[in-house]
């Protein structure tokens, strides 16, 4: 009875070997010859594009070749993909025609593809051939693989108008777990024509998580216009937002801003505090010296250490003062900083 | 130093003109394979197109060729290298991230040897960095980013080769 089952296993594992072997064989076969009949239509294609690319009337001789080559959308994606990267300015009409014609719909669905790759060369195409409308699908592989991110953010820029801007920002605001680093990145590379969009969205009642990245945008951004958009998140219980409108204020240099971080110096978290000292010493008010003085005394190191630099930023007069903090013994912490900074000054020459 | 002088093309209006366009499409010419094999023929201007990416090289030659340019194609530094020294083209456009030997390498070996010392060189990079500009313009070469405008690239080459032209004429000894 043994020798028998041990026969039948192993012819059952030779025809599951045989089999798997030739699924493997046959499938390398046939995907090898679709690659063969694929470079062929590649190159066929490529010679008809270059005649389109130098061809008097462009716009018509890319539509002829669009209706030839409708029915083979995987290799004109491919086509199209090594063009557009190649390409600039005007060269590129003639391949957003044969796109818009061909497989602009195609490309939208296979946006949700379950496969990297096929993501990723579809938002590059994107990149160059969007339309404002299309910024809804772009916006939500904002959440994909970094290098898709990457290609969708290029995307998103390169079809910046009104109507993509308020796409963007409404995805934003109704994102259940907005990807921050990813709208941080768009914002930054939207840059200042997001202005009005980012003032509407910051007098909404949105988390304040949110609210901290828009703040924080509009400092880096140098939007002086939304100062006092800005300046009543001082006042606002979240901690984060706090730090946020104090760091924006440090990038705005707005004169008036120096009474609120005045007021946010004797916040009672030390974050808060350190962020309000370090702006005031980008700000460079001559009444907020005596806050910097306190604020060399603080019980914090990252106070002390804001307000030591921040006096530094006088010059002469904030190195005069650091000196005398230096010598005093009441507070050998004031001391110690005081000389840290004055050290560094020495090494650095002040830079 | 190389003193042999690209025929450009003239105009009607201005055959044998010196700097002429359209003289160099109708001068006596020679013509060269992509292959390197040579046939004695009409002397039209040669560009020597070094680069690894099939997409541009495809793309550059055929405008040059609609032009009545002779491409020389070569796809690694090193074969750019042999081509440049044995094909003597008019121009090299050389991609500066070639394989083997670079397009910034390529430059130097060539800018030292006297034979192809006076080859008008144009650096294609994809990197907009003011280092590798500054470095080629020093090195005597233009440069042009990519992506770029195949009408542009072509409307410059026939600028560099008026150029040399121009400058051969002007330094021919009486």
């Amino acid at each position: 009875m043994l020798p028998i089952i041990v026969l039948y296993s192993f012819v059952y594992l030779l025809l599951m070997s045989a089999f798997l072997f030739f699924f493997i064989f046959t499938r390398r076969m046939i995907i090898q010859a679709r690659e063969r009949v694929d470079q062929r239509t590649y190159d066929a294609m490529e010679q008809d594009l270059l005649e389109v690319l130098t061809a008097a009337e462009s716009g018509r001789s890319a539509r002829a070749f669009a209706r030839k080559y409708r029915t083979r959308p995987r290799v004109l994606k491919r086509l199209l993909v090594a063009y557009r990267e190649t390409l600039i300015g005007g060269a590129l009409e003639p391949l957003r025609i044969i796109f818009e014609e061909t497989i602009r719909a195609r490309c939208l669905r296979e946006l949700q593809s379950p496969w990297l790759a096929i993501r990723l060369q579809n938002v590059r195409l994107f990149v160059d051939f969007a339309r404002p409308e299309e910024a809804v699908h772009l916006v939500k592989l904002l959440h994909d693989k970094p290098i898709v991110r990457l290609a969708v953010l290029n995307a998103l820029t390169g079809i910046a108008s009104e109507d993509t801007l308020s796409v963007i920002f409404d995805r934003f605001e109704n994102d259940p777990e907005p990807n921050f680093y990813s709208y941080s990145n768009i914002f930054n590379s939207l840059g200042q024509r997001i202005e009005p969009f980012l003032r509407a969205s910051l007098r909404k009642p949105l988390p304040a998580a949110k609210l901290a990245l828009l703040v924080e945008m509009a400092g880096r951004l140098l939007l002086r216009n939304l100062y006092r958009d800005i300046v009543r998140f001082a006042g606002h219980p979240d901690k984060e937002l706090r730090i946020r409108a104090a760091r924006a204020m440090g990038r705005l240099l707005v004169p008036a801003s120096s009474r609120t971080l005045c007021a946010l110096a004797s916040d009672p978290e030390w974050e808060v505090q350190a962020q309000a000292i370090r702006s005031l010493g980008n700000l460079q008010d001559w009444k907020t010296v005596p806050v910097l003085l306190r604020a060399l005394f603080s019980p914090n190191w990252h106070v002390r250490y804001n307000a030591g630099y921040g006096l530094a930023a006088f010059g002469l007069v904030g190195v005069l003062q650091l000196q005398e903090i230096s010598r005093q013994k009441e507070d050998r912490y004031a001391a110690d900083m005081a000389t840290m900074v004055l050290d560094s000054l020495i090494l650095t020459g002040g830079a | 130093m190389r003193t042999r002088r690209p025929s450009l093309p003239t105009g009607p209006a201005g055959a044998g003109e010196r700097g002429d366009m359209s003289s160099i499409m109708n001068a006596p010419t020679r013509e060269l394979e992509d292959t390197g094999r040579r046939t004695e023929r009409r002397r039209t201007p040669r560009v020597l197109l070094v680069d690894d990416d099939p997409t541009t090289r495809n793309l550059i030659s055929h405008f040059l060729r609609k032009e009545d340019f002779v491409v020389i194609k070569a796809s690694g530094g090193s074969d750019g290298l042999a081509r440049a020294r044995n094909d003597r083209p008019d121009l090299l456009i050389v991609d500066a991230a070639v394989p083997g030997v670079n397009g910034f390498e390529l430059l130097s070996l060539l800018k030292r040897e006297p034979e192809t010392s006076g080859l008008p060189v144009l650096i294609l990079s994809s990197l907009d960095d003011e280092e590798a500009i500054v470095k080629s313009l020093d090195a005597g070469a233009d440069y042009v980013i990519k992506p770029f405008s195949p009408r542009i690239l072509v409307a410059k080459i026939k600028k560099i080769l008026r150029d040399v032209c121009d400058h051969a004429a002007n330094h021919r000894p009486l």
